[in-house]
Parts: C-alpha cells; structure tokens; sequence
C-alpha cells in the first residue's frame, strides 16, 4: 500500500459476472484527513484511484502502473465519517497492458467508475 | 533558465484550501483569466512516493488537479470572491508518459476548454524539464455556495 494504512481490505470475493469485489475500511484517523481539508475531511479521488490501482495488484500478484485512464468519473463524495465502507469492484483483462474496468460503491451509491490500462513494472 | 515564479511555498496556500500532508502544489509560475503554470519538487516526505523514490501516478494526478484548483482559487482570489474547496468531477485521456521520482521538479500547464457555473474542464501537460510526464482533460467542481 502506497499511502501506509490508509484502508484495510476486510474481504474478497467474485461475483456471478466474474468481477473481483474487494470489502474496503478506511482508515478514518489517517494523517491524509488533516490536509484534506483541515476543517472538512473529504478521500481524496485519487486515493480512490490508486485502491483500484492496488486491488488489481492483488489480482494479479506484482506491482502496476496505471498508464492510462481512459475516463474516470467521480459520481458521488467519498468521506471518512459517511462512507467509511465501500466496495471496489475490479474487472481486467489478461493481456499485457491490462485492461481495467472498476468502480467503487456501497449499497446504492456509486463513488467513481473508471477504464483505463495498467502495465507491469519492470 | 530560472522561470519567473508569482507565488510559492507558503503563498500557494492563499489559492488552495489543501494543506500538508496533502499539498501538491508548491509553485505558481503564472495565472490569468484562462491558464495556469504551476510546479511541485518532489519531496523525500512526499506521501505520493514509494520506497524506491518513485512518485505515483496518482501524486501526479493529484498535482494537476490540484493545479486546476490554484488556477480556479486565483481568480477568485484577484477578484475578490472566497476560495472554496474544489474537487475532482472527471478525468479523461490520462496517459502517463514518463516516471517521476524524489528531487523531481514537476511543472505543468493547464489551459481552459470550458467553464460553465461551478464545472470547469482544463488540458493539462505536465513535464520534467522538456520531457512530458503525464497529459490529461480534468473537469474540477468548484462547491460555491
């Protein structure tokens, strides 16, 4: 994990489709809170990005780099205090640059959706 | 050649409501009406490194939005309107170029596509001296009441 202990994977599964969902707590003391923003805590978006990036390391067992965001829309606010549960839901191909398909959600809310590529560090 | 710089380090924090360890902007080289160049030296601290040194791409990512919000926080700085939190709202045809690292002194340019209400969507290029790290279309919320 990049941002150190800033959520904790509680679970995975594969759902009917064959997408890998991961159950996701954030961590919501982290230090990234006091900057973001002092008098409001908000997740950063792109933390969300880089738990996506990291969910599909799980997958496939080495480390990636997200080369290309194909589009990444952020729907609704992720916030330590409102949304410290969420569900990261992971879709990627096989070949090399991976293609990723994911969104972040909880109950019936959607968070960010997001295509892009991922590649393989050296 | 040493750029020209309007405002930086602590100044930046007149523009933008993000404070350390999230700050991501440490240089605001220009500013006007459409486009902005801002930069960010890649600290040791950096919360967007990794053990190796390597800047993320999501640290990068985050410098450009957070570019957007200086731009959108500097005029309204200059005309006399409260700064307010900004947010990412879409990120489109981000390609990563080349890799950034601890000591790297990014610097980036982000011009106006269209502004409408509270939406604005910029192009923003960031590079290394002349070589380009990452290129994108951002849209940025701005939340004014």
């Amino acid at each position: 994990m990049l941002i150190k202990d800033f959520y904790k994977v509680n679970g995975q599964t594969t759902d009917a489709e064959g997408n890998h969902i991961f159950d996701i707590a954030l961590n919501t003391e982290h230090d990234v809170y006091k900057g973001h923003f002092p008098e409001r805590p908000i997740t950063p978006g792109v933390c969300n990005i880089q738990m996506i990036k990291e969910c599909a390391e799980v997958l496939v067992g080495k480390s990636l780099t997200l080369t290309q965001i194909d589009k990444c829309r952020l729907t609704a606010m992720v916030t330590p205090n409102g949304s410290p549960n969420l569900k990261v839901k992971v879709q990627i191909s096989e070949a090399n640059p991976l293609k990723i398909n994911a969104s972040i959600f909880f109950e019936d809310t959607i968070y960010m959706t997001l295509t892009g590529s991922l590649e393989s560090k050296n | 050649m040493p750029r020209n710089t309007m405002y930086e380090g602590e100044g930046i924090k007149t523009f933008i409501p993000q404070r350390e360890p999230m700050l991501m902007v440490d240089a605001l080289y220009q500013a006007d009406d459409t486009s902005v160049d801002t930069g960010l030296t890649i600290a040791k601290t950096n919360i967007f490194c990794d053990e190796e040194g390597n800047f993320s791409e999501s640290g990068v990512i985050e410098h450009i939005a957070q570019s957007a919000a200086v731009f959108a926080g500097y005029n309204d700085w200059k005309n006399g309107r409260p700064i307010v939190l900004g947010y990412i709202a879409e990120i489109k045809k981000f390609s990563l170029l080349s890799k950034a690292k601890i000591g790297d002194k990014l610097e980036s340019s982000l011009k106006t596509v269209s502004q409408a209400m509270n939406i604005t969507l910029m192009d923003a290029e960031t590079k290394i001296g002349d070589n380009t790290v990452a290129k994108c279309k951002i849209k940025i919320f701005m939340d004014k009441k």
